[in-house]
């Protein structure tokens, strides 16, 4: 991959076939990852889609962008910047696989309106000191946690704690990927935490108020 | 407990029970796995349709889909950018992409192709369906006039019996042996606004310049958007052709634009030689012309 160089970009550019060729075998296998961990994701194996073919398509329609208008997109590569082409393409394509994701109206993942609602109306429900300490102490209260706020977001709301939590991307890539502004980013993460929070104010609760049985011991974080 | 804490800490719990988390299915899809992981990973797979569908997503996309994207690739650089100044006008670019591209603040512009799933997923099968490995061959037409998109010609068959790994203009005409299949899918970068018609003629001998080419009728199938499909056995294709090399001469285009004979054909695709691969452009706006070449063998050969 450290073979890619700003000439082979402008050889492929310039219409140079080897140099096409080239590009597009060093550029797929990311191009490929990156678009498929965004549709597996969404779920779509899940749904009997034919995943491979959907990725085949994608990856496809990744290249139609990089190449439209003369490699414009590509050539808007500048490794000054400090990010690789590699990069600089997954980027671009998660970005596309978000757009088509976006696009399915008929998706039981489609966004969900009401989502920034439910979140913010659960902004107040804070946890009492030392609670959230605990829960997150426990690897099996944690996964808990973390299961339960999968189930309560939306499609978008997923992708927002993938990028951000599980795969820790700056606000600028999330921003590049989701097309989003930064102080959208950012509220973003702080309903993810509130609503964590909630969540986990639910779970401790719900642990304290279960009746125990005489001799049953309770189960320290 | 501060908010950065408890979020690394959901991260952190993510992770590991995220199957995609595995930086083997990166190391998969650029093939840089061993067989033993390959095989790692597919037992992963076995009894787990999540695991499966990772594998599925994750091994390297087919030789046909990177030679494809390269075709368009090749195609779309050939298109001549808004504003040019050439044969092609520039209101016919701009209005050409403004029926069926979308053109975003970023600067740069995709082109939908409604038609394109179900063309890849043609040619695949067609692909899957060859005993041999698939040889691709592709050529680029000129620029989009009189409502008739860019066309890029596909040729898959033959009886290459290496993989290859360089260009395909590079590796010779396809080899046609008996039983074998060949599938040619010409191909819009846009849909087609008008009726569009294909007409064939077949050049023994791969020199089109010392003429003697005649009509050649193989099964065609146009889809709505103007895609052209030609496929079908050896014997299907070219029942009676004697093996040997051959120049396979398509035009495409307005129905009544299309030329009347094999000399015409020839005359319109231009004066590459016939050791070329790349498409001359058409002298008419309402037809594109194509060459291709293949080799008819024997079964011994």
């Amino acid at each position: 991959m450290s073979d890619i160089t700003t000439d082979l970009v402008r050889q492929a550019t310039a219409g140079d076939r080897r140099a096409v060729r080239a590009l597009v075998e060093a550029l797929t296998p990311v191009i490929q990852a990156r678009v498929a961990r965004v549709l597996l994701r969404a779920g779509g194996a899940a749904r009997g889609r034919e995943v491979r073919q959907e990725v085949g398509d994608l990856v496809q329609q990744v290249f139609e962008r990089l190449f439209a208008d003369r490699g414009a997109t590509l050539l808007q590569w500048d490794p000054a910047r400090g990010m690789s082409l590699l990069n600089f393409v997954g980027l671009l394509a998660e970005r596309e696989a978000v757009t088509v994701l976006r696009s399915r109206r008929k998706s039981p993942f489609t966004e969900d309106p009401m989502e920034r609602e439910d979140l913010e109306r659960g902004a107040g429900s804070g946890d009492r000191e030392g609670e959230i300490e605990r829960l997150v102490a426990s690897r099996e209260a944690l996964s808990c946690l973390v299961r339960a706020m999968k189930a309560r977001l939306s499609a978008q709301g997923l992708r927002m704690f993938t990028w951000l939590l599980v795969e820790e991307r700056s606000v600028e890539e999330v921003c590049a990927v989701e097309g989003m502004s930064a102080d959208a980013v950012y509220a973003w993460r702080s309903r993810l935490t509130r609503l964590a929070r909630e969540i986990g104010a639910e779970i401790t609760s719900d642990t304290a108020t279960v009746p125990r049985k005489p001799g049953e011991k309770a189960r320290e974080g | 407990m501060k908010d950065d804490d408890l979020l690394r800490a959901l991260g952190r719990a993510a992770r590991e029970d995220d199957l995609l988390a595995d930086p083997r299915w990166d190391a998969l899809a650029a093939g840089e796995l061993s067989e033993r992981e390959v095989e790692a990973l597919k037992a992963l797979s076995r009894g787990d349709p999540e695991a499966l569908g990772a594998f599925e997503a994750f091994e390297p996309v087919a030789a046909e889909v990177r030679e494809a994207a390269a075709a368009r690739a090749r195609a779309m650089l050939q298109e001549r950018p808004v504003g040019s100044v050439g044969s092609v006008g520039a209101e016919d670019a701009g209005g050409a992409r403004g029926a069926r591209g979308t053109r975003g603040a970023r600067g740069a512009e995709v082109v939908r192709l409604p038609g394109r799933r179900k063309l890849l997923a043609s040619v695949l099968a067609g692909a899957a369906a060859m005993a041999a490995a698939a040889v691709v061959w592709v050529m680029a037409g000129s620029g989009a006039r009189d409502g008739l998109p860019v066309y890029a010609l596909a040729v898959l068959g033959g009886e290459q019996t290496e993989r290859h790994g360089g260009p395909p203009e590079a590796e010779g005409p396809p080899r046609i042996g008996p039983g074998s299949r060949l599938e040619i899918v010409l191909r819009p970068v846009t849909p087609a606004q008008v009726p569009v018609a294909v007409r064939g003629f077949l050049v023994s001998g791969g020199d089109v310049a010392a003429g003697g080419g005649r009509p050649w009728e193989p099964p065609v199938e146009i889809s709505a958007e103007g895609s052209v499909r030609i496929a079908g056995s050896r014997e299907a294709l070219f029942p009676g052709v004697a093996p040997g090399e051959i120049t396979l001469v398509l035009a495409v285009g307005r129905p009544e634009a299309l030329p009347a004979d094999a000399a015409r054909a020839v005359a319109m695709s231009g004066a590459a030689a016939p050791s070329e691969s790349a498409a001359a452009p058409s002298e008419s706006a309402a037809v594109q012309v194509f060459r291709a070449r293949v080799t008819l063998v024997s079964g011994g050969q």
